[in-house]
Parts: C-alpha cells; structure tokens; sequence
C-alpha cells in the first residue's frame, strides 16, 4: 500500500531552447499515515516531484505506481486517492460559500449533495474552521490563514489517501503557520501525507522521514531522527540546517562533547547544559 | 524625521467602524532601522499607510521632516520623501523591463533623463540587480521582484523607507538577501520601517515597536522584549526555535544574551 | 519555472527592421496598406509581393513565423475565393462544373486577387508586430497620439493603461494557468457535455482569478500612488524614441516607393 515514484525522469520544454532538466532518476514512497517532508532549495524540483506524484505531470521516464498499479498521463483523470494541495491554494476558491467550495470535489466525484456536504463538515472540522461559523461565510471574506485553510479542507473533502502539499505555510503570520501544522499533522490519521519546503525548521519534528532534494535528485531519504543527527546532509543539498541544529553543530566545531544531537529547543538546550557543565 | 503624534485611524466597514489605531505615538530618524512586530490586524499595515500620507489620520498628526501628512498641498513632498514597499511584488511592479520599473518614480516627479539614468543605476547597483536592466520584471525570482521594488522605492531618493511584510512571501535566500539591503540602506542613512512578522528579524533593529490591537506596548531595543516571555506571549509574538533554546540555556545559567537568535551568537556564549 | 518564455509575436532581434523607429514603422505599414488597395491587377500584387519578400528577408525573422498569420485567416480567404467565382448552375461557360456549381475563370481571378491582397496585408500588418516589442509599440502609439492632447485626450494615461496591461499579461497567464491545474486536482472537467456545461464549468477558474485581478488591480493603484503617479502631466520618460535622420529617411523612401507602385500599377 503506497504511492510509488520509482526511477522518476523530468525534463520542462524539451528539445526546445527552453529545455530545462527538472528530476533526475528520483525514487520516492509514500506510505499511508505517514509524514515525510520533501526539502530542496528555489529549482531543486520538489514543486515538478510533487506535480508528478498528484498525476498532473507524466514522468518523461519511470513508473508512478498507485496501490501497485501503475497510473500515468499528463491531465488525464483525475487520480483517486491522490490530493494535492498547491503553493498559495486560496487563489482556488471561487464559490459563494466556504461550504460549497470545500463541496466542489466531493461534487466533481460524484456524491449527492447532502453527501458532499458531509464530506465538506469533516474537511472544514479537520482543519479547525467551525462548519456551523465558517460554512455559510464567503470565501473572499476570510483572513490569510482561515482562506489556506478553507482551500485544503477542499482537498481533504475529496478523502485523498495520499495528501501532497507544496510550500502550506509560506507567506502565513506566526498565528496562521501554527493552525497550517496542527491541519497537516491531523491529517497523518487518514492518509500518507507528503509536504515540499525549503524551510527545515517549520516541519521537521512533526515528519517521519525526510527527502533532500538538489538540482532534480534525491541526495538523502531517512527518518527525520537520522537526519537529525547528520546535519550537514542539509548544506550538502543547498539548505541551511535548522538553527537549533546549527548551534549543537557549531558547538562540536568548538570542542563541546555532543554525542547526540536534538532538534527540540529543550531538549538540545539540557545536551549543550550538560556537555557544557561535564567540560568544566 | 517622521513623528506620529497620539495618532488614532479607524475604517470604515459595513458594520460600522473599527479602530485600527489608536493614540500612537512615535517616530523615525534618519540613519535608524525600526521594526514593528504584531498580530496580523494589530494595525501594522495602517502604520505603513500613514507614514506616506497613503492614509491621512482620524485624529492626532503624522509629520515628515515638519511637513505634515495631511497638507494637501505637500502630498508629493511627503511622498517622495517616504518610499513604501509592499508585501507581494508582483502588484506593485509596473513596468515591462526591469530599469523602466525603477524609472516609473522618478518619471512621475518629471526628473530630468541624464538625472534619471544615475538615479536608475545607483538604485540598481544599491539593491544587487545591476546587469538585469533590461529583464522583464516576471522572468526575475520573488527575492529579486522584491528588491526591484525596492529599487523602485529607492529612485524617489527618499530619506525613509516603510517596508509593510517584504519578506512574507519569500524563500530563505529572498528574505537574506533584502534584509541584507535594508541593513545598507541603514548605514547610509536611510531612516527604515520594517513592518515584519519575524521576531528574527527584530535582532537587527535599532528599535522595535510592537503594536497590539491598534495600540503601541513597546517601543524600545529589541534585547528587552526578546526577553520577556510574557510580553511576547500578550502580543501572540512567537520566539522562533533557537530562541527556545537559547532561553532555556539562560534558566540553566548560560549566559546567553536575549537578542541572540542565530545560532553564532549563541553558541559564542557557550 | 521562470524559464524565459517567448510572448506575444515579438520576435526578438537586432535588424533594421527591428532598430527603425515604431512610429517609422507605422508610417510605412499604412503607406503599405495605401498601395495594396490602389494597386489593381497582378503586376501591381507582384511588386507589392516584391518590397513585402524585401522587408521580410531585411527583417531576419524566419518566414514561416510571418506567414503563421496567414493561417488565421485562411477560412476568409477561402470564403473570398469562392464568393468570387463560384456560380450556381451558371448559364454561361465556366472553368468546372461540380453537379450544379460551376466555377468561373473570371471570377477566380478576381477572387485570387483579392485574397493575395489579404495575404500580403496580413504578412505587412504581422511584421509591424513581429519586429517591434509591445512596449515600443505602446510607445509608438502614444506619441502618435500624443497631439491630441490638446483635444485633452489623455494619450499619456492611455499609454500608462497599455503598459499595465502588457505587463500583468504573463503574471495573469500564470496565475490562470495555476487555477486550471488546482481545480482539474479538485476534480474539475473542462472537456464535458455541452456548451453550456463548458462554459460552467470555466466558473470556478472565472471568480477567482477576476477576484485576484480586482485584488491586484487595487493594491497596485496603491503601490503607483505610493510612487507619486499622479496622471500622465508633468511626466518625463526614461527612454525617449527619437525619429532619427536615418528613420525619416527610411520611412520616406519606403512610402514614396509604395504609393509611386500602387499609382503604376
């Protein structure tokens, strides 16, 4: 049971003068109920994987294996169980309501009214956006973070099994990023989730594994806690490691003794407290 | 100098008004970085409005270099002297190329070409874009449409600049290369209002302002308040995860200053 | 992707085609147009074919490009052709009869004259475009009309409006194309039953993106207002295009040749 990029291909206007290389023999899998965050700098291609992975892009080469059966072509079905949420999804609400946009997909895959709407309820509860208060409200008429959202309850309304998300909290306030990462770790309860950043920091404690993605190939794929204690895995694909990684970095640079190293702010704090207080 | 004196704004809504500021007072010299910080509705947009005159005050006055905000007949003196630069480039750049987008001020003021030309360049090179003059502006990255507009800002030769979220949209390199400009821009004397939802980016202001619900809870050097957990907490300001860090090592008894918040200055303290 | 996407039909480049004045160039397409509807008879369509081949090759724009408007307007030429010479059970001697239609050589001749005459106007008109960017083209046509501002026509403003548009053309295109994709994952059909459901189901790619546009539209305005726009008075310009000695005379040159031909002829 996954969702499967095996040996992934991808080129942007080939054989013309704009011919721009974007993947390059990638492997992904995406398991159900499992977070696995997706990091690359601006033009590693983790925005073409994700298109790829969601059916919108066919694969110049390799296989896209859904269940174990293979699906392919460039706009051509909608895949089930495949949702994708893109970079600033607001700009796809459109109907009078919130109800009735989050209904649209559930609409478009065939439930009755009163079904979609059920669907819509969970989806809008998932996300934290009361049914009964943000349900009847104009889409237009929501702040910055409730309109983010709004538009991925839309997507979740259509029950993927395997949720994709590029870029969730950019552009968001402190307040907004917070209601982003509860939404997208909730979500782990129904399906395999899969989020594309180049922010390290935002989402690396909620995720299971973690792909680094530089220049179109996978240069790491583990679990976060191995990626944590080798933090230079992110200079080698472009990123800047999270802060409270570089610090315990920089200290070993300094002599400190850190055996292992912490992602949680606390949690590293107490290790360099102790290495610090072991030295003297 | 850009003074806001017991400034209060209110909008008006189909249910009636609501306040977005109200009674603030502070100000802006030359040569001085200043952020603001607060909740999304805290009023820190409006602030930027009403330092140009976008917006003119319910009660009380905005004054730039003595020249008050609400003179009708001074509005493009206040306006080229306080350049504003908004949250998403892509609705604030005009032209088709790249040096016609920073021209498009300087082109209202009806400057002189030979004057333009220098002013074009110099604003260019100050932002990092020399050699991309003739681009068109939406085959440039956010980071770069980012700083064109401040380029754009810039060729008004203003003595201020109000910068309302310009890093909000931007990837890491984006935000580190236009915060790198306001930094110079400081240097050489430029008086800068930097309205931001990262705390990070308070660590290099001279001064940080942070408004809660339309009213001003501090006005001062960032150290105090990066310290100040509760204060931060009252205004729904976050610490980001090195600052956790580097707090709990200041309870363990690591002298670990407040306003440290990369992860040098952190461990410099170690 | 930022890749560097061509737009429009400007075809970039560095002829002298490409570096004559817009406004030069506007001259010469109606000074084109005048001889291509004074000329009668093939003689006169063959020399106009002739400067039109000239300027095309002077030009270095790949002709398949220029006859690509051709095809736009094929239907129509098909339509003249036939509107010419087809006869219905014609009673006096034709080129061909088909069951009850006929074809008149007379007709036909008339016919194919015409539709050269289309063609060369399109291939003349498409060079205009070809060969000059929208923003000089924008600029050509603000100076032409910038006499009228003494009839207040606001020739500045509507330059300023032309600009605008050219320039958001390819963030809407974007922004547009954005839409298509997250609704199509939302399940939305664009290829399904009738007109009618066609066109609804464009609805939900239609609001959002003319709510951006407003939205757009706005915080624009303010950023210009912001940068001292205040209406087209009082304004100087970066770059000035000036009609320079070898422009006059270009231009000139070209127009005395062409209605000189459309008189012969």
């Amino acid at each position: 049971m996954s969702l499967q990029l095996t040996a992934v291909d991808f080129t942007y206007g080939p054989g013309t003068r704009f011919e721009t290389p974007a993947l390059h023999g990638v492997d992904l899998a995406l398991a159900p109920g499992e977070l696995v965050l997706i990091l690359g700098a601006t033009g590693s291609g983790k925005s073409t994987l994700l298109r790829i992975a969601a059916g919108l892009l066919a694969p110049r080469e390799g296989v896209v294996t859904l269940e174990g059966v293979v699906v392919a072509g460039p706009l051509a079905d909608v895949r089930p169980g495949v949702g994708i949420v893109f970079q600033s999804p607001e700009i796809q609400l459109f109907a009078d309501t919130v109800e009735a946009d989050v209904a649209f997909g559930p609409r478009n895959q065939g439930l009755s009214q009163e079904e979609a709407r059920r669907e819509a309820h969970r989806a809008l509860r998932a996300v934290e956006l009361e049914p009964e208060v943000f349900g009847p409200r104009s889409p237009f008429s929501l702040s910055g973070g409730e309109a983010r959202r709004a538009a991925i309850a839309g997507v979740l309304a259509m029950a993927p099994g395997y949720l994709l998300l590029d870029e969730p909290t950019a552009g968001l306030d402190p307040a907004g990023r917070v209601a982003i990462r509860s939404a997208v770790s909730a979500a782990r309860a129904d399906a395999g989730v899969a989020v594309v950043t180049h922010d390290a920091e935002e989402f690396l404690e909620l995720a299971d594994r973690v792909v680094l993605l530089a220049a179109g190939s996978v240069v790491f794929d583990g679990p976060a806690d191995v990626l944590v204690q080798e933090p230079e895995r992110f200079d080698e694909a472009g990123l800047r490691a999270p802060e409270v990684l570089r610090v315990q970095m920089l200290a070993r640079e300094r002599g400190v003794t850190l055996p292992l190293l912490s992602a949680d702010p606390a949690e590293a704090a107490r290790l360099l407290a102790g290495a610090r207080g072991g030295a003297r | 100098m850009i003074a806001f004196t017991d400034v209060s704004y209110e909008y008006r809504t189909p249910g009636g008004t609501v306040a977005a500021l109200r009674g603030v007072s502070t100000s802006l010299a030359p040569g001085e970085l200043v952020c603001v910080l607060g909740a999304n509705g805290s009023g820190k947009s409006t602030l930027a409005r009403l330092a140009n005159g976008l917006l003119r005050p319910a009660s009380g006055t905005v004054e730039v270099e003595g020249i008050r905000t609400d003179d009708p007949e001074r509005e493009w003196d206040v306006r080229s002297r306080v350049g504003l630069v908004f949250q998403n480039p892509d609705n604030q750049i005009v032209a088709t190329t790249v040096e016609e987008d920073v021209a498009f001020g300087p082109e209202n003021l009806g400057v002189k070409r030979e004057e333009m030309r220098e002013r074009v360049e110099a604003a260019l090179r100050t932002v990092g874009l020399a050699g991309l003059e003739t681009r068109e502006p939406h085959t440039l990255s956010g980071g770069q449409k980012q700083r064109l507009a401040i380029a754009g800002a810039l060729a008004l030769a203003p003595a201020y600049l109000v910068l309302d979220e310009p890093t909000a949209m931007l990837d890491l390199q984006g935000r580190t290369d236009v915060l790198e400009v306001l930094a110079t821009l400081r240097d050489r004397g430029t008086g800068i209002l930097h309205i931001t939802h990262h705390l990070a980016d308070a660590v290099a202001a001279d001064r940080v302002l942070v408004l809660d619900a339309g009213s001003v809870v501090y006005d001062d050097p960032p150290a105090p308040l990066l310290a100040d957990s509760d204060l931060l907490e009252r205004c729904s300001l976050m610490l980001p995860p090195v600052g956790v860090l580097a707090a709990v090592l200041r309870e363990a008894g690591v002298p670990v200053p407040a306003d440290a918040l990369v992860a040098e200055q952190v461990v410099a303290a170690l | 992707m930022k890749a560097p996407v061509p737009f429009g039909q400007y075809y970039p480049g560095d002829s002298v085609v490409h570096r004559l004045e817009p406004r030069a160039k506007m001259g010469l397409v109606a000074a084109f147009m005048v001889m291509l509807f004074t000329v009668d008879g093939f003689q006169g369509l063959a020399a106009a074919a002739t400067i039109t081949a000239i300027a095309i090759s002077a030009s270095l724009v790949p002709p398949r490009l220029v006859l690509r408007g051709v095809r736009a307007v094929s239907i129509l030429l098909v339509f003249t052709l036939f509107a010419h010479s087809l006869r219905w059970m014609p009673a006096t001697e034709v080129l061909v009869r088909i069951g009850p239609f006929g074809i008149d050589g007379e007709g036909l001749k008339t016919g194919l004259f015409f539709a050269g005459r289309i063609v060369l106007l399109v291939v003349g008109t498409s060079l205009l475009t070809l060969t000059t960017s929208p923003v000089r083209l924008a600029d050509g046509l603000e100076r032409l009309m910038s006499p009228l501002e003494v009839v207040r026509f606001p020739a500045g403003e509507v330059a300023m409006m032309l600009t605008v548009a050219l320039r958001f053309i390819p963030t809407t295109a974007e922004e547009a194309e954005k839409i298509v994709v997250a609704q199509v994952a939302r399940g939305a059909r664009f290829d399904h039953g009738g007109p009618v459901a066609r066109a609804r189901a464009y609805v939900p790619v239609l609001v959002p993106l003319f709510v951006n546009l407003f939205r757009r539209a706005d915080e624009l305005a303010t950023a210009m207002e912001a940068r001292c726009y205040r209406g087209g008075a009082g304004r100087t310009r970066l770059r000035e295009s000036v009609l320079a000695a070898a422009d006059w005379s270009i231009m000139l040159c070209g127009a005395v040749v062409m209605v000189a031909v459309g008189m012969v002829f």
